[in-house]
């Protein structure tokens, strides 16, 4: 049995395309529940804080079922590999959330508005970024849809903003997730 | 280094099974049906194959239930990924890359 080197060469192709396709399902399945609780703790947000203004206090419970919701997943999913995945993709939430409160503070006062369009423009320029520097490339058309969204709706929409991040932002991170789970 | 690819391996199915079971990580099982989307095979192609790699203590292959259906998933025992990486260092002394 032999093997001419235009073979070998095209084996080793096929076994880096197979790899390569094999790890982007991995890392889209792993990603995939993150997006969908956070887009329902995002639609349940946006859409309470739209219809009633004064209990925009709603978000912190979002945010701490949102946080619980996370660590278990990333526990969870560290159990069933040998990799700390679940544990980076969870601590780089909290780098972002870091970051935002760090921006606000350092730009701030900013409007309701501001602040509702900030957060998903960050969240979407991390999901671009996992595209582009992890073999997820999901998450970059990802990203780029919702920094897209998020802009045209803070400057066309104005009045109605929060409903529409309901919609896109929410609505888009479920439809993102279930895509991701497709992958 | 080998001198003869592995015959288990040196089939262009099989060769995808264990590519794709080799990009996760080491406890990770992969599931029959995305499987064969990656290798793009059918079924009994594929459970053939699934089946000879088995045999051969390549692969270890879980039969469970889950959400009430029954559900196959395979990943690389430490002889194939060890019989793997001897497959691509073989292919690799051919186009004169070791």
């Amino acid at each position: 049995m032999s093997l001419s080197p235009a073979e070998a060469q095209s084996a080793l192709k096929d076994i880096e395309r197979t790899e390569q396709r094999s790890a982007a399902s991995q890392h889209h399945r792993h990603s995939a529940p993150y997006l969908i609780l956070w887009g329902v703790m995002w639609a349940i947000g946006y859409a309470v804080t739209a219809s009633a203004p004064t209990i925009s206090w709603t978000w912190a419970p979002l945010i701490a079922i949102g946080a619980i919701g996370s660590i278990l997943l990333a526990r969870r999913q560290s159990r069933a590999q040998n990799e700390g995945f679940g544990w980076r993709y969870f601590a780089s939430f909290a780098v972002i959330a870091i970051f935002i409160n760090a921006l606000i503070a350092v730009m701030g006062p900013i409007t309701y508005n501001q602040m509702s369009a900030l957060i998903p423009l960050v969240i979407g320029v991390y999901y671009a970024l996992i595209g582009l520097s992890t073999r997820g490339w999901r998450m970059l058309p990802l990203g780029l849809a919702l920094i897209a969204l998020t802009t045209i709706g803070y400057f066309m929409l104005p009045e109605h903003f929060l409903y529409w991040m309901a919609g896109v932002g929410g609505g888009g991170l479920i439809l993102g997730g279930l895509w991701l789970r497709s992958a | 280094m080998t001198e003869q690819p592995d015959p288990m391996i040196h089939q262009p199915v099989r060769l995808k099974i264990m590519s794709a079971l080799k990009a996760l990580p080491d406890k990770e099982l992969l599931e029959f049906v995305r499987l064969k989307s990656l290798v793009g095979a059918t079924e009994g192609n594929l459970g053939a194959h699934i089946s000879s790699l088995e045999t051969a203590g390549y692969i270890e292959v879980a039969k469970d239930f889950h959400h009430n259906r029954p559900r196959t998933r395979a990943k690389l025992t430490r002889a194939g990924r060890r019989a793997f990486e001897d497959y691509v260092t073989f292919l690799r002394s051919i186009i004169g890359e070791t």
